[in-house]
């Protein structure tokens, strides 16, 4: 993925309009399922800017939620409301570093979202 | 869950095994919960009153307008009819907020989660002391209403239907009362109090004159303190009462927690075989191990937990029961310690008989079992593991008995071949619940 990523960085315009059209597609959304009780994947890495979008499986029958303990500086708090099975949780990512995500509810619980510096 | 019948200590083996897959606790490396609440007191008035209604001036539209403009200690009265929103009451400065609907007609004032995108009927998160009193919550994907991270709330003249999860659901707080309430047809528990901090002086939390039935669970509490049950029936559930200890949420075992003065009956909810809920593969479980059905009190693990005075029959598999939390990856709260099961009902006078009246592996110490009445049958059958309180010392632990009660829960792809059955009295509008036959929407 990483490789694949980079080919697309050397296809990007390095300026002008065109590459702020092509630096905005560029970004990806990854997708997190949300079981009980557990992540999954439990450790992600993407590029700044990515998305990430959490996904409670139709197969998670408790209460869940995604709350950033502990990020890099001034990257932005989330924590979404307690969801259930068929919801959704988007945020964007834009501070490279560790992200350690848990759900309150269930403390064991967790994940680590590592963001990398952004392409190009 | 395996469809084939395991023996008693096959199926022990199978939950150790499980245990043993699970490996140790994750090292978990963020800060300990903050403690419930924010600490800020009562709010000075003067307090305004905001109506919500759907037609008319002087009202807004939506209930979560209305709470997004109120202050602390404002009065939200919420008017007949049909409401088709989630509602959030969030931070410290939404504290003592009361959102009122109709108290005597709690069914005219519903709130509908089909088809919303809120998970949750009224979520309050950080907000102390707020009162939600005459509403009914029904499908709503999460739960009807929900309580976190705040000391006091007041949920009252409640009725919670149909949720994903928990009908009526309060979880890391301290202190608060759910009272003359309803919850039913819950894919969890119609009710639940969990995770409560331990407390130095701890606030009691009470929940008093609840009705639960057609649920997973008619009580739910994982790591529960402090809470006192009373005046309350819990019937046609799956289980009853379950005050239970799991590593999942923080602060296990169950302790100090009363339950008295209830009417427990008819606990034999198949909901295996079908419900108007999706329920759980394997059912609501434990780790490897579902919660047993047919049961009316259950005590898995817990300290210093009473249960008294209650009335207890028609439950198939055992009336009160109390086993080692085995489950548990954190040893040192696996043990019942100090719970006495005493001066309760059994079996209506004969009339209504459990399948089993009392069931105890002897696990733990200084667990005392009576004297209660109308005591037939229990389990061992020998009684050695049931000495009659007060009583302090190491109780005998039977291992056989243990080893059978989770059989009861994993040997048994129907369920139900352990449940002794017996007669019903006849009880005027209540219809005794084996297996769901359709008609709940």
């Amino acid at each position: 993925m990483a490789l694949a990523l980079a080919g697309t960085a050397v296809a990007v315009p390095a300026s002008g309009a065109g590459a702020s059209k092509h630096h905005r597609a560029r970004h990806k959304t990854r997708t997190v399922t949300v079981n009980d009780n557990w992540f999954g994947p439990s450790k992600l890495t993407i590029h700044a800017g990515d998305k990430v979008r959490w996904r409670w499986t139709q197969d998670t029958f408790d209460v869940h939620d995604v709350d950033l303990k502990k990020g890099p500086k001034r990257a932005r708090k989330f924590h979404s409301d307690p969801l259930a099975a068929g919801d959704t949780f988007t945020q964007r990512l834009k501070r490279p570093g560790r992200y350690k995500i848990v759900c309150t509810f269930h403390e064991d619980m967790t994940m680590t979202i590592t963001v990398r510096k952004a392409l190009g | 869950m395996s469809s084939h019948r395991r023996s008693p200590v096959v199926a022990l083996g199978f939950a150790v095994a499980a245990l043993a897959a699970a490996g140790p606790a994750q090292a978990v490396n963020y800060p300990p919960p903050s403690k419930p609440g924010t600490g800020k007191g009562k709010p000075k008035g003067p307090h305004r009153t905001l109506r919500v209604c759907k037609h008319g001036h002087r009202c807004f539209p939506r209930i979560q307008d209305a709470i997004n403009e109120a202050r602390a200690g404002d009065r939200i009265k919420v008017a007949h009819g049909l409401w088709r929103e989630g509602v959030s009451i969030s931070g410290s400065g939404k504290r003592y907020i009361k959102l009122v609907g109709d108290p005597k007609h709690p069914d005219k004032v519903v709130l509908e989660g089909k088809g919303q995108k809120k998970a949750n009927g009224v979520l309050i998160n950080g907000a102390d002391h707020v009162t939600v009193n005459g509403f009914t919550a029904r499908h709503y994907r999460a739960n009807g209403f929900f309580v976190t991270n705040t000391t006091g709330y007041r949920f009252t003249n409640l009725k919670a239907f149909l949720a994903g999860v928990y009908g009526v659901y309060a979880f890391n707080t301290r202190g608060g009362s759910i009272t003359n309430s309803e919850a039913a047809w819950n894919s969890d528990s119609g009710f639940y109090i969990g995770q409560t901090p331990p407390q130095v002086k701890p606030i009691r939390s009470m929940v008093r004159n609840i009705t639960s039935y057609g649920n997973v669970l008619g009580w739910s509490g994982t790591n529960m303190r402090y809470v006192t049950i009373t005046k309350s029936k819990f019937y046609n559930n799956g289980a009853g009462i379950v005050p239970n200890a799991l590593d999942s949420e923080k602060y296990p075992p169950a302790e100090d927690n009363v339950i008295t003065g209830n009417e427990v009956f008819w606990n034999n909810f198949n909901y295996y075989d079908g419900a108007p809920f999706k329920a759980k593969p394997g059912g609501t479980r434990v780790g490897d191990v579902p919660f047993p059905i047919g049961v009316g009190i259950l005590l898995f693990g817990g300290r210093g937990n009473t249960v008294t005075d209650n009335d207890v029959y028609g439950n198939w598999l055992v009336g009160i029961g109390a086993l080692q939390a085995l489950t548990l990856k954190d040893a040192t709260a696996r043990d019942l310690e100090g719970n006495q099961v005493t001066g309760n009902r059994l079996g209506l006078d004969g009339t209504d008989l459990n399948g089993r009246d009392l069931f105890y592996d002897g696990n733990g110490k200084d667990n005392c079992f009576g004297p209660n009445t109308g005591v037939q049958v229990v389990f061992p059958e020998s009684g050695a593991t049931m000495v009659p309180c007060p009583f302090t010392g190491a109780n005998a632990f039977d291992q056989q008995a243990l080893a059978t009660a989770v059989d009861w829960t994993v040997g048994d792809a129907t369920h139900e071949a352990h449940y002794i059955r017996h007669d019903h009295v006849s009880k005027p509008g209540i219809t005794p619940l084996e297996h769901y036959t359709g008609g709940v929407k």
